[in-house]
């Protein structure tokens, strides 16, 4: 981990989503955000939205940033970018609430408390302050896009066997008896265990076949 | 205090402040424009979801008349949506079932907003709603969702004393709903209490208005 902060600033853009994606997952790598992460995955409609939420002001936020980054003061840059991303975090908050008040109520408080989630501030303090906004806003599309999956995993796995269903619709059968410990807070952390387990054997999985592949070559 | 740059390099807090003050006023300015433009609609959609909560908290109400106390402080009727504080449920036969009023007290993180439905005798409470929370999700979100908190409300009985003065709703963890008590919630007392509250203070502020008027806003309604 500690490796490829290390050599973040070198990467190109492409190389910033891949990696927010996949090796620098902020969920299941990372382990970033999980207050969200474990309280509204219960449902996929209700991680989706978060997701989507988390992700714009993000994208927002780290475009900002990036264009401000020669003008902000380092004296007073933490506190510009907490202001910046508060606003975005406002603005997504009350547009949610305008045209998706069930969603909102569902969400409850954790939208605003999306301007306190460490993925964001550590984004924009390790590359929207230093980097253009191309770099910037494709790493924030990286970083976004696995909070958003790793989420939607959750909460589709979670309303799956909690509930029997996947936003809403039905899909298991009539018989299925739907494993209650899934809605409650315990079922996250079970849920995001396995989840875990399973990204790191495919992630092993994947580097081993890439270095037999080298090593034939 | 130096107000130029440094030759080192370091900006003049002159320039850092303005920097802090330009970005805060730009915040503030999308802020109250993005505001002024949402708050027609979530006002449209809070008082949508005020009428279902009170039809929800009147049983067998099939419509309602909605009213709000003037600047007199007597009832007037009001054309729905925010600023809604009573709604006089009807029946399919045209009969008042009850009076639905919205309530509204700070809760655990935020302002609680609920509905709550009063008999015609104005003797027990007959539901009650959350319409708008930001208690804690899982916890405090209960008084939202749990079926036994808000099941308890369509059985309590409003107690009084000798002297006809209304007694307070008590939150006590096994509920007697016939002495004017609710459930507790583990792990969420305030906002239970809070709800508690709420309904107290909005009980004795109506109660009066209520039994003064009432029997005239069920006339004009039949009429």
């Amino acid at each position: 981990m500690a490796d490829t902060l290390l050599t973040a600033d070198t990467e190109s853009g492409a190389q910033r989503l891949r990696a927010g994606l996949w090796r620098e997952n902020p969920i299941l790598v990372q382990a970033l955000g999980m207050c969200p992460t474990l309280a509204v995955s219960n449902t996929a409609i209700n991680a989706l939205t978060m997701g989507l939420a988390t992700t714009s002001v993000l994208l927002a936020s780290a475009l900002v940033i990036s264009l401000l980054r020669h003008i902000i003061p380092p004296q007073v840059r933490l506190a510009c970018f907490v202001l910046v991303i508060a606003t975005f975090v406002t603005l997504t908050d009350m547009l949610i609430e305008a045209f998706a008040l069930d969603l909102h109520r569902a969400l409850g408080a954790f939208l605003p408390l999306i301007v306190v989630n460490c993925m964001i501030l550590s984004r924009i303090e390790l590359m929207a302050s230093r980097q253009g906004p191309p770099v910037a806003l494709l790493d924030a599309l990286g970083m976004g896009g696995g909070f958003l999956l790793g989420l939607l995993a959750l909460g589709s796995l979670r309303e799956l066997l909690g509930q029997g269903a996947l936003f809403g619709l039905r899909l298991m059968p009539a018989s299925f008896e739907p494993w209650q410990v899934m809605q409650l807070p315990g079922g996250g952390f079970f849920t995001l265990a396995a989840l875990v387990i399973a990204f790191h054997l495919l992630d092993r999985r994947r580097r081993s076949t890439e270095q037999g592949a080298e090593a034939a070559t | 205090m130096t107000q130029t740059d440094s030759p080192g390099g370091n900006p003049s807090v002159l320039r850092v402040q303005a920097v802090l003050v330009t970005i805060a006023l730009i915040s503030g300015l999308a802020i109250a424009t993005v505001h002024e433009w949402t708050r027609p609609m979530v006002q449209a959609q809070r008082g949508g979801l005020l009428g279902n909560a009170a039809l929800e908290v009147l049983p067998g109400a099939v419509s309602y008349r909605i009213y709000a106390r003037g600047a007199d402080g007597g009832l007037e009727p009001h054309p729905g949506g925010e600023g809604a504080e009573l709604f006089i449920g009807v029946d399919a036969q045209g009969q008042a079932v009850g009076a639905a009023i919205v309530g509204s007290g700070m809760g655990y993180a935020d302002t609680i907003q609920l509905v709550y439905g009063l008999d015609p005798a104005a003797a027990r409470l007959l539901g009650m709603r959350v319409v708008a929370s930001r208690e804690t999700p899982g916890l405090g979100s209960l008084i939202v969702d749990d079926p036994r908190f808000v099941g308890g409300f369509t059985q309590v009985v409003l107690q009084f004393d000798d002297g006809g003065e209304l007694q307070s709703i008590r939150v006590r963890d096994e509920p007697q709903y016939e002495r004017g008590e609710i459930d507790t919630l583990t792990g969420a007392t305030v906002s239970a209490r809070a709800v508690a509250r709420i309904i107290n203070r909005s009980l004795a502020e109506w109660l009066p208005l209520l039994r003064a008027s009432y029997a005239e806003l069920t006339g004009n309604e039949r009429g």
